[in-house]
């Protein structure tokens, strides 16, 4: 959805029109829920942070004011997420362990078509180990790598969501990957044999 | 600025390594490239470390694009749900709060029966007073009601005023309540037809009484309304029962509530009119007891016999219980409501 066609639905949107915002939402919602996934490694908390963002998107759209409308979007679905967190940290906290062992990727699939079944168990694997990985950084490293590492947005595209300076998302960015490749070295155990991090010179892909 | 200012005093190798994940998305300046390459030469850990985080990135972006489980239309109910939710609370609200109040003005008139009860069946049988402990019970009663009074408060005014208008009709007019201290319970005071309760009423000289009376009319003192209606209860009881015992009688849990209240707020001494007279004592006595001792309560006169030996009285005691508890639960539906409206 580019162009003429979601000025025209962003423009009936904020005149009321429900209808118009939801073509939004339906464009718009498997890239915000897997976002928020991806930063809060939980479906449940994936699914309230993306119907709060909906919810607030369709509240405010009267104050966007053109440019991106995903980066506008996506700003307010990384804020609910960190109210998720907020809301997490008040939980006990969960361990590593447990994290791996309750975190079976429960609800939301991801097979790609075409897919075998063997790569997607494969493929599902690794989504979980880096999926615990992510749980150990910091919010702000989790919702910058993520960003950038998962949903592909350059360094000026996550300045503008999260609304840091572009020297901020680098280091944020750069301590993050730092320390999710530490954790993979040091557990290594959790990837798939193919997927491990090698020291080698030889690259083992 | 930041980066060169946190460059100082670390390494070239710590430095270095920073600078490797923005090499790996491309966003070193040529000279910045050109210083992470000369190292990497000469650097195995630095070498190694910008593979493994190559693989590290490499690895997220493998990651499969996980989908939405549901849809996240938004629904017309979600958005415009306000005003429709605030009708139906505040009808709920409205409902609870009227029956808050039913039932602790029902728990009142019970009460204030079981008292003119107690005090009355001497009077008749010739036996002894029941139960002194009656008054004791009432005063969290009184206490009770008060939070309940600004829901229940135009209410408990308009039988206020009902049964005050209708008493003097009934009953013999009193001596004039001259040199009262406070006009506006005393108004209403004054058609009440024994001298004993105006002895009570009028003499009262520490300014806790007065304080309290004067709330009825403008502040929202806690305390009044409850004994307002209480003193009104009573005055209707009466009617039926002309004994100047029950005349006496009722007054005593209220007056005694609000002495606790008065004590509660470190106001003052307790009024006089807390002694709690005995249903045997003349209305003379009552006056002259109350005048210059200011009211000690001479609780001891009183005949103590256990109140559980007459089964009507306990049944009427489990009744007044349950009432109690439901308008207490009414209370607390109707305070809740009013919250989770709030939150609306």
């Amino acid at each position: 959805m580019q162009g003429m066609d979601e000025k025209a639905l962003i423009t009936a949107a904020q005149q009321g029109d429900v209808d118009a915002f939801n073509r939004l939402v339906l464009a718009y919602q498997n890239m915000t829920y897997n976002l928020a996934y991806r930063i809060l490694g939980d479906g449940d908390a994936a699914a309230d942070a993306t119907q709060d963002a909906f919810l607030s998107a369709y509240r405010g759209i009267g104050r966007f004011r053109g440019g991106s409308f995903k980066a506008w979007l996506l700003r307010i679905v990384t804020n609910a997420c960190y109210d998720q967190l907020r809301v997490k940290q008040r939980r006990p906290t969960t361990s590593l362990e447990t994290l791996l062992v309750a975190d079976p990727e429960s609800g939301p699939s991801f097979a790609e078509e075409g897919e075998k079944p063997e790569e997607y168990t494969l493929r599902q694997e690794l989504s979980r180990a880096i999926q615990v990985g992510i749980g150990t950084l910091p919010a702000d490293q989790r919702v910058t790598l993520v960003l950038s590492d998962i949903q592909g947005f350059n360094y000026q595209e996550i300045a503008e969501i999260t609304d840091v300076s572009l020297g901020t998302v680098k280091s944020r960015l750069s301590r993050a990957r730092a320390r999710l490749r530490d954790f993979l070295l040091a557990r290594g155990e959790l990837l798939p044999a193919q997927y491990r991090l090698t020291d080698s010179m030889v690259e083992g892909e | 600025m930041v980066n060169i200012l946190r460059g100082i005093g670390k390494s070239e190798h710590e430095r270095i390594e920073e600078m490797l994940s923005a090499y790996i998305d491309g966003e070193l300046s040529t000279a910045q490239k050109a210083r992470v390459d000369a190292h990497l030469a000469k650097c195995e850990d630095c070498a190694r470390n910008l593979r493994t985080m190559r693989q590290t990135v490499s690895l997220l972006g493998q990651l499969p694009t996980v989908k939405a489980p549901r849809s996240f239309a938004i629904r017309e109910a979600q958005v415009t749900p306000r005003r429709r939710a605030g009708v139906r609370w505040s009808w709920a609200y409205s409902a609870l709060q009227g029956a808050t109040v039913l039932a602790f003005l029902l728990f009142v008139v019970v009460s204030a029966g079981d008292v003119t009860l107690t005090h009355f069946a001497p009077a008749m049988g010739g036996a002894p007073m029941l139960a002194y402990s009656a008054p004791a019970e009432e005063a969290p009663a009184a206490q009770w009601i008060t939070p309940n009074k600004r829901a229940g408060q135009v209410e408990e005014t308009v039988v206020v005023e009902e049964v005050v208008t209708a008493t003097p009709a009934e009953m013999p007019v009193p001596p004039a309540p001259t040199g009262t201290p406070v006009p506006a319970v005393m108004g209403k005071a004054a058609p009440t037809p024994t001298p004993a309760v105006m002895g009570k009423a009028a003499p009262t000289p520490t300014p806790a009484a007065p304080a309290a009376y004067e709330t009825d009319e403008g502040t929202q003192d806690a305390g009044l309304p409850t004994e307002e209606a209480m003193m009104v209860m009573v005055e209707q009881t009466p009617a039926a029962t002309p004994t100047q015992a029950a005349e006496e009688a009722t007054p005593a849990p209220t007056e005694e509530a609000m002495v606790a209240m008065a004590e509660r707020s470190a106001a003052t001494p307790p009024p006089p009119a807390e002694a709690a007279p005995l249903p045997t004592e003349t209305p003379v006595e009552v006056v002259s007891r109350q005048g210059p001792e200011g009211g000690v309560p001479e609780e001891e006169h009183a005949l103590r016999v256990s109140p559980f030996a007459n089964p009507a009285r306990v049944a009427l005691w489990v009744i007044e219980g349950g009432l109690l508890v439901l308008a207490v639960a009414l209370l607390a539906a109707t305070l809740w409501v009013r919250r989770a409206r709030r939150q609306l």
